[in-house]
């Protein structure tokens, strides 16, 4: 069901629908991202670039899938099974290490005050 | 989330005084017609009527060749004045020479305001001419009369405003005084009275209220009187790598639209329990809806001398609402973009802002600044924004969180109505002033012993539905639609500081005032001391420069007084260490201004003039450091750094011992602190 929603959010975006190509799902949460990350490339890219570059860089190791792009050149993803939720610290550090981008961040939420 | 405890506890002490509630409740009072009724029914949409425009009959020019004065010739001056006006289709009389070398101008014929920076502009262009701007005549403006207003609202009072719970009220005894008040009333008494400054507030959306669009709730929000029509920017798949569902966070059914209506974060006990990640506050039982963004909005700009509820700090302004918290709260990436938004920057996917804003309020935030974030921070300041944020309820001494730690931010920590530090506020490097945000009820009365039965001054009263849900919901009480509540934190006191900051840019709106706005409003000329004895004021920790003060910052601007700023690396530091301090002092453009070092309270200074100094600290106690700056036109600005002198503890004399290999050997360690700290 969760899959359904999050598939019918992405055609209505308009936007292309990359799925990891790194690794089958792992079990019925697989769909699910476990994070959302801000990535800007150094220079400007298409979203198929930011996207074969983010998962060149996490191998099989994460999939990766494109979500929108954001304002000043930056671009959102989710990053997928196999991944697990307590090892997106360390994918993230390694797209940091990546030359290709200016920065990597983590999508976190913010609260009132 | 100490913000929602602190709207819990509002909520109970509202409970506690249902009477006093349920009179400031205008849900009785006649509503005005919706837009839909009054299209039906032929008659005028319910929108503020645009003010009159001043009529400007005077410009300051300042011409490029000299200083003028008397140096440059008085009929010298005047020719030039007439062959400019003639090119720029306005006819000019000179009337006098002026400071900094400006000359006072008279049209031909009064212009409205609006025509009257038209043809400043034009004169502008002109080669010969630095700059040109309308003389705006400051107009004296009446403290509001709103009834809440007189009676609640110690946070906009004169600091020494004697506060009971009803300052007009002289029955009663007095025994507080509001002396954390933001001071708004000489203030306004010099704000001009035009709405051209836009402020965007970015939080959980707006509802209708009479005091804020003149429409009645509930929803959907419509934009009237001088608010604009707003966007929500909060995406469908929020929190959706923490397992929220599509669209929970947004709780509207979809994503980014341009209506900013808030309908509700109320969060489920359920739900608390599902998503703990996201949506636990830490409070066992369900959370109500908070309608933060609307209480956001009527401190900055509620509706004055309406004979109903409050009044806004910044009531002559717009106020662009833009929705980018939801249930359980909101995305680093959607708020960030709604700041880029709000400064008229593009946003992927959605139209550009019509309504750029100049002051961009944040009473939100979590984490630290990262890349994205000050990218857009950056990039809106870059723009001409000012932007503004909370720096959190946590009650920690070093941990500002993002944006107001963000470089370019304003961040704002707050203080209780007798300008003492608000427990729950977070201070350190990024708080840049404190402004009115409440709590400490005991500290009202003497003893802890309080006249405010009510307790309205240990909150900053706003508008708000009564709802607990969504906003045609009631409350526990039974009561619905639009009414009024206090809440404390770091939140409210934000939209206070935006406020000013948007008077200020009323009073200048020249481009050449855009890097006066920030110093104008939180040197250490332009606010209040922290209390004596208070805890900023003795502990050497970092709480902004003072407390904001509105009659204080308005009048820097008046003045163009120099932008002053000083910094350094620590505020405690051990007995006789060196300590480096950078500073500036930049004249308002036409004018030139230098620079005097001073300490006060101990130490030596490496000397009196240039861009740093090294301070020779002292052995104990604090030494103030201060830049004066004074221009050509003799006005002066101050900005000064506090440091405190902290010696280590000592540790007390252990006697040697012998043990075997193996033994356990036990020590009594004593230890004292020289500078009286415990230990």
């Amino acid at each position: 069901m969760v899959l359904n929603r999050l598939h019918v959010l992405l055609v209505a975006t308009g936007l292309p629908i990359l799925t990891a190509c790194a690794a089958p799902p792992a079990g019925p949460d697989a769909a699910l991202p476990i994070a959302a990350v801000i990535v800007k490339p150094r220079a400007a890219a298409a979203a198929d670039d930011v996207t074969r570059t983010a998962q060149d860089r996490l191998g099989r190791d994460a999939g990766v899938r494109y979500v929108r792009p954001l304002a000043g050149g930056a671009h959102m993803l989710y990053l997928m099974a196999p991944a697990k939720r307590e090892q997106v610290p360390a994918l993230i550090e390694r797209l940091r290490a990546s030359d290709a981008f200016q920065y990597v961040e983590l999508d976190s939420m913010m609260k009132v005050q | 989330m100490i913000g929602t405890r602190y709207f819990a506890a509002a909520a109970a002490a509202a409970a506690a005084a249902a009477a006093c509630i349920a009179s400031i409740s205008i849900a009785n009072t006649a509503p005005p017609l919706t837009q839909k009724q009054a299209w039906l029914r032929g008659l005028a949409l319910p929108t503020a009527a645009a003010p009159a425009e001043q009529k400007i009959s005077r410009l300051i020019v300042k011409f490029r060749d000299g200083t003028g004065g008397p140096a440059a010739g008085t009929l010298a001056r005047a020719a030039q004045a007439r062959k400019v006006g003639d090119a720029a289709g306005v006819g000019l009389d000179h009337v006098r020479e002026m400071a900094a070398g400006a000359s006072l101008l008279a049209m031909k014929a009064p212009l409205p305001l609006s025509e009257a920076r038209a043809a400043a502009a034009r004169l502008a262009r002109d080669p010969s001419v630095e700059y040109a701007v309308p003389d705006v005549m400051m107009k004296r403006m009446a403290e509001p009369s709103d009834p809440q207003y007189l009676l609640w609202q110690w946070n906009l009072f004169a600091p020494a405003t004697p506060y009971n719970g009803s300052k007009i009220s002289s029955s009663a005894p007095k025994s507080a005084t509001a002396t954390g008040g933001a001071n708004l009333p000489p203030a306004w008494d010099i704000v001009p009275s035009a709405s051209s400054v836009v402020v965007a507030i970015i939080d959980t959306g707006i509802v209708n209220h009479p005091d804020l669009n003149g429409i009645q709730a509930p929803a959907p929000y419509f934009p009237g009187g001088r608010f604009l029509p707003g966007y929500d920017f909060i995406s469908s798949d929020v929190g959706a790598s923490d397992g929220l569902p599509i669209n929970f966070v947004a709780n509207d059914g979809n994503g980014r639209d341009p209506d900013p209506t808030d309908p509700g974060d109320w969060v489920t006990t359920a739900e608390e329990a599902t998503y703990p990640i996201s949506c636990d506050d830490g409070i066992a039982g369900p959370q109500d809806s908070s309608w933060h963004g609307t209480h956001m909005a009527g401190t900055l700009g509620a509706a004055v001398n309406n004979a109903a509820g409050i009044a806004g700090v910044a009531w002559n302004v717009k106020v662009l609402p833009l929705r980018a918290l939801g249930k359980c709260g909101g995305a680093l990436s959607d708020i960030a973009e709604a700041i880029q938004w709000a400064a008229g920057l593009p946003v992927p996917g959605l139209p550009l802002n019509p309504n750029p804003a100049q002051v961009i309020s944040l009473s939100l935030g979590g984490g630290r600044c990262d890349a994205f974030m000050q990218s857009a921070v950056t990039a809106a300041t870059n723009a001409g924004a000012v932007v503004v944020a909370a720096t959190g309820n946590d009650g920690t001494i070093d941990q500002v969180i993002a944006p107001a730690d963000c470089n370019g931010v304003i961040g704002v920590t707050a203080h209780t109505i007798n300008g003492e530090n608000s427990d729950f506020a977070n201070i350190g490097a990024g708080s840049a002033i404190s402004a009115p945000g409440g709590g400490s009820p005991t500290l009202l009365g003497a003893g802890g012993v309080t006249d405010d039965s009510n307790w309205t001054g240990y909150y900053l009263w706003s508008t708000l539905l009564f709802g607990s849900t969504d906003p045609n919901s009631a409350n526990a009480q039974g009561q619905t639609g639009p009414g009024y509540g206090g809440f404390t934190g770091t939140s409210p006191a934000t939209p206070q500081v935006a406020g000013v900051a948007a008077l200020i840019k009323l009073l200048r709106p020249e481009t050449e005032a855009r890097p006066f706005i920030r110093p104008w409003l939180t040197m250490a000329s332009s606010v209040r001391p922290h209390p004596t004895g208070g805890y900023c004021e003795t502990q050497g920790q970092d709480c902004g420069s003072g407390l904001l003060d509105a009659g204080k910052a308005l009048q820097a601007a008046v003045d163009r007084v120099p932008a002053v700023s000083v910094s350094t690396a620590s505020r405690i530091v051990a007995p006789g260490a060196f300590v480096t301090f950078t500073g500036s002092v930049t004249a308002y453009p036409g004018r030139t201004a230098a620079g005097t070092w001073s300490a006060s309270g101990g130490g030596t200074l490496s000397g009196t003039t240039g861009p740093s100094v090294i301070l020779t600290a002292p052995a104990t106690g604090f030494t103030t450091v201060t830049l004066t700056g004074t221009d050509s036109a003799g006005k002066l600005a101050f900005d000064a750094i506090k440091i405190r002198i902290n010696t280590p503890p000592v540790l007390g004399p252990t006697p040697g011992r012998t043990a075997t290999v193996g033994q356990t050997v036990s020590f009594t360690v004593t230890a004292t602190d020289p500078d009286g700290d415990a230990v």
